[in-house]
């Protein structure tokens, strides 16, 4: 016998068998009785045919009364047996029920799903998927605290470092270089946190107000807003012709592109910054383009990872930009690849979106 | 003393050279892992910061490089990664010592200079020769009991000479010493500063060999 059993076919089995004993019980009762009447009959045959008239009637209520009582009887009886045979067949689900209630809320281990019933076979495996899911979910959630409270370490360290030489300066040229560093390392510290909080909403993958938008005017504002820190590095930024429609959530794509920006002008050492926008078949491309020292093919994976900075980042950076970029284009049903630049110099980014149809052309 | 500085952030990277400078070392500073055990390859040095997460290679690799090497070295790790484990591990991989971020730049001062003292051999903290008494804590030299004001690349060469007494130094040992990468030096700014050294101790504090450079005579043992 297998030892997955369908809680159908037991609750069938057991109904079945009870009316049958019933049944069997009444059969056997009524034919007894029934035998017992047609002697008495044969042995004193009625003298006259009104007579025989009454002992014919007597004996067909005698052979219904007996055919209805012990079903009488047996109803109550069959009653309880089937409410026993209902508790016993769904005993599994009440297990069930019983270990899923006394489970921690971190206990997620996979819910045995062996010798229980087929029904509810797909709703173990359901729970099951979900648990793991859930797994999951803690386990990142666990990791990225972990990792967050050690990035945050550094700067502090900077910070207290800073602070102790300033104290401990002798001349003011000194005090005032260490001083100027505590207050570089405050903003870089707030720059860490508020990308930190950015990555752990963009992770819980709530609150996104999708709408239908152009691609085009989020690159000029996050262009507009680079144009200082672009002027004072002496690089120039440049906006290509082209648009591309898509679904998404405005303040999210506008994150996404403000730290692309930052990142090419951080990292790259870049005299010019390109961002273009064209539509490809289905997709909605937005590429951008530096003439800076690049990545080598072999970092483009270690530098989507998270508090990865590429070897030689002037280490001001949070480590989580193309994480945060990586992640938002995930959201919208997206994603990033890395390029070296056509030029031999720099790196291009792609970010591949979903397109919507084009209704302004 | 000259101390090799290995961290790749930019802030902490610039307040650990003031930090240590000012505690009178002269410091090399590279940012990554390469460069480190470049600079370990070419220069010699009194002892080792290093931090753990490095681009290009990780903190940990160059210290086992080095320990492969039979480089006795003292090497400070630090690390932001504080579960014992991790501890275990960096002190496996061949540190002397380790300090989580954030530290306290004092107590970073205090466990260099210990590493210095047991890499010297010596016991105690203060260095005693010929009359001078050198405290590397306090950085408080005194002459026949007389405090001896002394300028920071004074001090340094003092404390290089006083490391092991009765051992002479040259020239080129004593720059190693008071120089890290980009100070400039002078032709005979060692001439120099044994000058300014023997007039605020004692024109006999520090011998010349000639040909062979300077040394401070040990105590004789009785």
């Amino acid at each position: 016998m297998s030892r997955t059993s369908s809680l159908r076919l037991r609750l069938v089995l057991l109904t079945t068998a009870a009316v049958a004993v019933v049944w069997l019980l009444t059969a056997v009762f009524t034919w007894r009785s029934a035998l017992h009447e047609i002697e008495e009959l044969l042995n004193h045959p009625p003298a006259t045919a009104s007579h025989m008239q009454k002992e014919r009637a007597e004996l067909a209520g005698e052979i219904a009364r007996h055919l209805l009582m012990p079903t009488l009887i047996a109803l109550p009886g069959l009653a309880l047996v089937l409410v026993v045979a209902v508790g016993f067949s769904l005993r599994p689900l009440r297990r069930l029920g019983d270990d899923i209630a006394a489970r921690a809320p971190d206990r997620l281990t996979p819910i045995d799903s062996t010798d229980t019933p087929r029904e509810i076979v797909p709703l173990i495996e359901r729970l099951n998927d979900l648990f793991a899911g859930i797994g999951r979910a803690l386990e990142n959630e666990r990791r990225f605290t972990a990792d967050a409270s050690h990035e945050l370490r550094t700067p502090l360290a900077a910070l207290k470092a800073q602070a102790q030489v300033a104290l401990a300066a002798t001349d003011s040229a000194e005090r005032l270089h260490a001083l100027n560093q505590i207050l570089v390392g405050c903003d870089r510290a707030t720059h860490l946190l508020t990308q930190l909080l950015t990555l752990a909403r963009l992770d819980a993958g709530t609150g996104q107000a999708m709408t239908e938008l152009a691609l085009r005017p989020l690159a000029e504002a996050a262009l507009a807003d680079a144009a200082g820190d672009a002027i004072a590095r002496g690089c120039e930024l440049v906006l290509a012709d082209g648009d591309a429609r898509v679904r998404g959530d405005a303040a999210l794509l506008q994150s996404m592109l403000r730290n692309l920006v930052d990142n090419a002008l951080r990292h790259g050492s870049a005299t010019q910054i390109e961002i273009g926008i064209v539509r490809q078949g289905k997709e909605a491309i937005l590429s951008i383009r530096d003439d800076g020292k690049g990545i080598p093919a072999t970092e483009f994976n270690a530098v989507r990872q998270r508090f990865r900075r590429g070897a030689g980042a002037d280490s001001h950076g949070s480590g989580l930009g193309l994480s945060i970029v990586g992640r938002i284009a995930e959201l919208h049903g997206g994603r990033m690849e890395m390029a070296p630049a056509p030029a031999g110099r720099g790196l291009v980014l792609h970010l591949r979106l979903p397109a919507l149809a084009d209704d302004t052309a | 003393m000259r101390i090799l500085l290995v961290e790749d952030d930019a802030l902490l990277g610039d307040a650990l050279q003031a930090g240590l400078k000012q505690a009178g070392h002269a410091v090399d500073w590279t940012r990554d892992g390469v460069s480190a055990e470049t600079a370990l390859a070419t220069e010699e040095y009194a002892a080792v910061v290093l931090d753990l997460g490095l681009p290009r290679k990780d903190g940990l690799d160059v210290l086992r490089n080095l320990r492969a090497r039979k480089r006795a070295l003292p090497v400070l790790i630090l690390t932001a990664r504080d579960t014992v484990e991790d501890r275990i591990r960096g002190l496996d991989a061949g540190a002397d010592d380790y300090l989580v971020k954030p530290f306290d730049l004092g107590e970073l001062n205090a466990r260099l200079r210990a590493l210095l003292r047991r890499a010297g051999g010596r016991p105690a903290p203060v260095l005693a020769a010929s009359g001078i008494t050198l405290d590397p804590a306090s950085r408080i030299v005194e002459y026949r009991g007389k405090p001896v004001e002394l300028s920071s690349k004074e001090y340094a060469l003092l404390q290089a000479l006083m490391q092991q007494p009765g051992r002479a130094l040259s020239r080129a040992q004593l720059e190693q010493h008071l120089y890290a990468w980009g100070d400039e030096i002078g032709s005979n700014t060692v001439e120099v500063y044994i000058h300014h050294l023997r007039r605020k101790l004692d024109a006999e504090a520090i011998r010349t060999l000639r040909g062979i450079g300077y040394v401070i005579a040990r105590d004789s043992v009785t």
